[in-house]
């Protein structure tokens, strides 16, 4: 502007058949391109953090990442009493425990250690198994379940993997282990990638073993004996955390270094002077209000799987046929 | 032909040469005859392939006008087209984006004669049209190009002018939309002018990484803009409906998003037709769909499968441009246009956009209204916008 005559456009000598207005409210912005990325409050534009280990959110808070009671779930895995011992200190030190959703994750051999201990100091916190199926996995429920009445407060989840190869067992355990043990609660993820071979004949079946578990959750009746998925509405945005200091979509986007965000040697810079493609890659997930196709009704957004969408359809945006029926397309 | 792929939509890059080097230019340093396509390889797909559209682009296409011209000599004389499609050819083929400057006396005629309209991409005035569209030497190109224009209104051969912006010349939209207004004026009247802004008159290249301070000082401009249009004695021969008419399409028609043929499956051969998403990606050889004659070795389909699912219709929301609901309002986007590939490079996803270039549209938005409110009654309960201003 500075180059040029003003006078060129008119606007010095006004003699308009228009007024202009006296007053005028001053425009406010409402959002700034600085404000993309703000270290300090990066990790609350996602609903669930879930960190690969105790040193990873450690080093979060030591980083001044993480601010307590933002109402997120915060997913740690431990499985040593070291990291145990050190994490009930710190909670007992502070308030985080009942400003926040905290969820330990563990191996089925520590999972009794740490739910012995919540049950007795009444600490507020989940726990999450991973299901695998072999004899030990129901000598170790046993060791959980003994001694140990179902309790509000201590949620035991079930993480179950639903793949191509293992879905007829997957489906048919979490039933019998509801009725045996009475755990109830399952937190299922889907690798959506490995039904990418699946004939059509074989979609009818795992169709109908999934619809098959509908008349046993809640909505097919609220009893102590039903089984609870994790649920969730709206876009639902998960994020891994590691260890030195990356964020991604999943532990396995981290483990194939897709998505991946230096979070740690960005600490010190913002929206402008962040390189501008490593920021565009997961702004694209925080940013993400909707996914495609927008003519289903998502019953259950927390079976989404941003990264398993890419996998199949190279959009994390983009449902993979598979997942809709998971979903709830009908 | 039964391994044929036979695909709707195709362009060819007549040549990849051009005989300048405009400082946005996505083709960059490829700016070589590489790659080019000529007149019997266009003849030869044309021979085997029921394409329904059909469009050549460059580099510059004028660079190579005698093989276009034998390209359109087969579309008019050959049995082998019935005349309706022939028509539907000849109207894509007769199209052309070029810069200009070779527009000259020595190929006037023949332009002429091929029936050519001609889509010019000019940036403004001198002074800022030369700040971008350069000549390999640096000297800039607004007296060529002003120049050809002259000779193509002498020659009655139709021509409109498109224009780029980027951070470089956006801040003086207010000289651009004078310029291009004055420009219109001169050779086609006050109507024309007025109405030529309806359309894509300029656009926004955005790789660029948009600045907060760019931001409001482009917002200033828009505002002196937005009074140059409403009171300046300049405009004092055009009716008021005519600077209300002004003002929607210079200020306000921003804020629903268009898109380019690619997400209406749009897709470019190179030589060898192989095909691609479009122009712009040619160079990147990891986009390519295969060749058309081998339709059973597809490759990239799930990008070609997500550029099909970029919405033709669409709104801008938080990066992304989102279908437009069913009985969404139905504006076309004069100069925020939503560009797939761009997509592809500034984020790996074909519907999210550069962050920063998210947040100017989600300001614009706000400011549009801003603009419009402040010179223009609201009417709360219909919504209609009624003039705040008197005359």
């Amino acid at each position: 502007m500075k180059n040029f005559d003003v006078k060129k456009a008119g606007i010095s000598n006004q003699q308009s058949r228009f007024k202009k207005p006296k007053t005028v409210t001053r425009f406010e912005r409402k959002k700034y391109i600085k404000d993309l990325f703000l270290p300090e409050s990066f990790l609350t534009n996602f609903d669930e953090l879930n960190f690969e280990n105790f040193s990873s959110f450690k080093n979060m808070i030591a980083n001044d990442f993480i601010k307590f009671g933002f109402n997120k779930e915060i997913t740690i895995f431990i499985d040593n009493e070291n990291d145990f011992n050190e994490f009930l200190q710190l909670a007992g030190a502070t308030d985080i425990l009942s400003e926040d959703f905290f969820t330990i994750k563990t191996s089925r051999g520590f999972a009794s250690i740490v739910l012995k201990e919540f049950i007795e100091k009444s600490i507020r916190c989940s726990i999450q198994i991973p299901f695998v199926f072999d004899n030990d996995f129901y000598e170790n429920l046993s060791l959980i379940t003994k001694g140990a009445a179902w309790n509000e407060k201590n949620a035991v989840e079930i993480c179950v993997v639903i793949d191509y190869e293992n879905y007829k067992k997957q489906l048919s355990y979490m039933l019998e282990i509801l009725q045996k043990y009475s755990f109830r609660i399952f937190n299922v993820k889907v690798d959506y990638n490995s039904f990418e071979d699946m004939k059509f004949s074989e979609y009818h079946d795992l169709y109908f073993r999934w619809k098959d578990l509908e008349p046993w959750t809640k909505r097919g009746g609220e009893t102590k004996n039903s089984l609870s998925f994790k649920q969730t509405g709206g876009i639902y945005k998960p994020i891994f955390i590691s260890e030195n200091g990356f964020i991604s979509l999943t532990e396995q986007s981290h483990k194939d270094g897709k998505f991946m965000f230096d979070l740690l040697s960005n600490r010190d810079k913002d929206g402008q002077t962040i390189n501008q493609l490593e920021l565009n890659v997961i702004r694209q997930y925080v940013d993400m209000q909707r996914v495609y196709p927008t003519n289903i009704a998502v019953q259950n957004s927390y079976l989404i799987d941003y990264y398993q969408n890419y996998l199949v359809t190279e959009a994390i945006d983009e449902l993979p046929l598979i997942s809709r029926m998971f979903l709830g397309d009908e | 032909m039964d391994n044929l792929l036979r695909v709707e939509n195709i362009e060819f890059l007549l040549t990849n040469a051009c005989n300048m080097r405009c400082k946005y230019c996505f083709e960059g340093d490829h700016v070589t005859d590489k790659g080019s396509v000529d007149a019997e390889t266009v003849i030869n797909y044309l021979k085997n392939n029921g394409a329904r559209n059909f469009y050549v682009f460059g580099g510059e296409p004028l660079l190579k006008l005698k093989e276009l011209k034998k390209v359109i000599d087969f579309v008019k004389t050959s049995e082998d087209i019935n005349d309706h499609h022939r028509q539907d050819l000849l109207r894509g083929l007769r199209k052309i984006t070029s810069n200009g400057t070779l527009i000259n006396k020595n190929n006037i005629d023949l332009i002429k004669e091929m029936e050519l309209s001609f889509q010019i991409s000019l940036d403004g005035y001198k002074e800022i049209n030369d700040i971008n569209r350069v000549f390999p030497s640096g000297k800039g190109t607004f007296d060529a190009v002003m120049k050809g224009i002259s000779l193509l209104q002498e020659n009655n051969i139709p021509w409109s002018i498109h224009g780029v912006m980027n951070m470089n010349n956006a801040l003086h939209y207010l000289e651009i939309i004078q310029f291009l207004f004055n420009t219109y004026k001169k050779y086609k009247g006050i109507e024309e002018a007025v109405n030529y802004f309806n359309g894509n008159f300029s656009m926004f290249v955005f790789e660029d990484n948009f600045t907060d301070d760019f931001i409001d000082e482009f917002f200033e401009v828009l505002d002196k803009t937005a009074e140059w249009v409403l009171f300046s004695e300049d405009l004092n021969e055009l009716s008021d409906d005519q600077r209300s008419t002004l003002f929607d399409n210079v200020i306000m028609r921003n804020r629903v998003g268009g898109v380019c043929g690619i997400g209406r499956g749009l897709k470019t051969s190179d030589e060898d037709y192989n095909i691609y998403p479009c122009h712009r990606l040619v160079v990147r050889k990891d986009t390519t769909l295969g060749n058309m004659h081998d339709s059973g070795n597809l490759k990239n389909v799930k990008l070609y499968n997500n550029l099909y699912r970029v919405p033709m219709r669409n709104i801008y929301s938080s990066g992304y441009f989102i279908p437009l609901q069913k009985g969404g309002k139905n504006e076309t986007l004069p100069w925020m246009m939503l560009c797939p590939a761009t997509n592809i490079e500034t984020s790996e996803n074909p519907r999210y956009t550069h962050s920063s270039y998210g947040i100017l549209i989600h300001e614009l938005s706000y400011y549009t209204n801003y603009l419009k409110n402040k010179y223009f009654e609201t009417n709360q309960e219909d919504n209609n916008i009624q003039r705040k201003v008197s005359y």
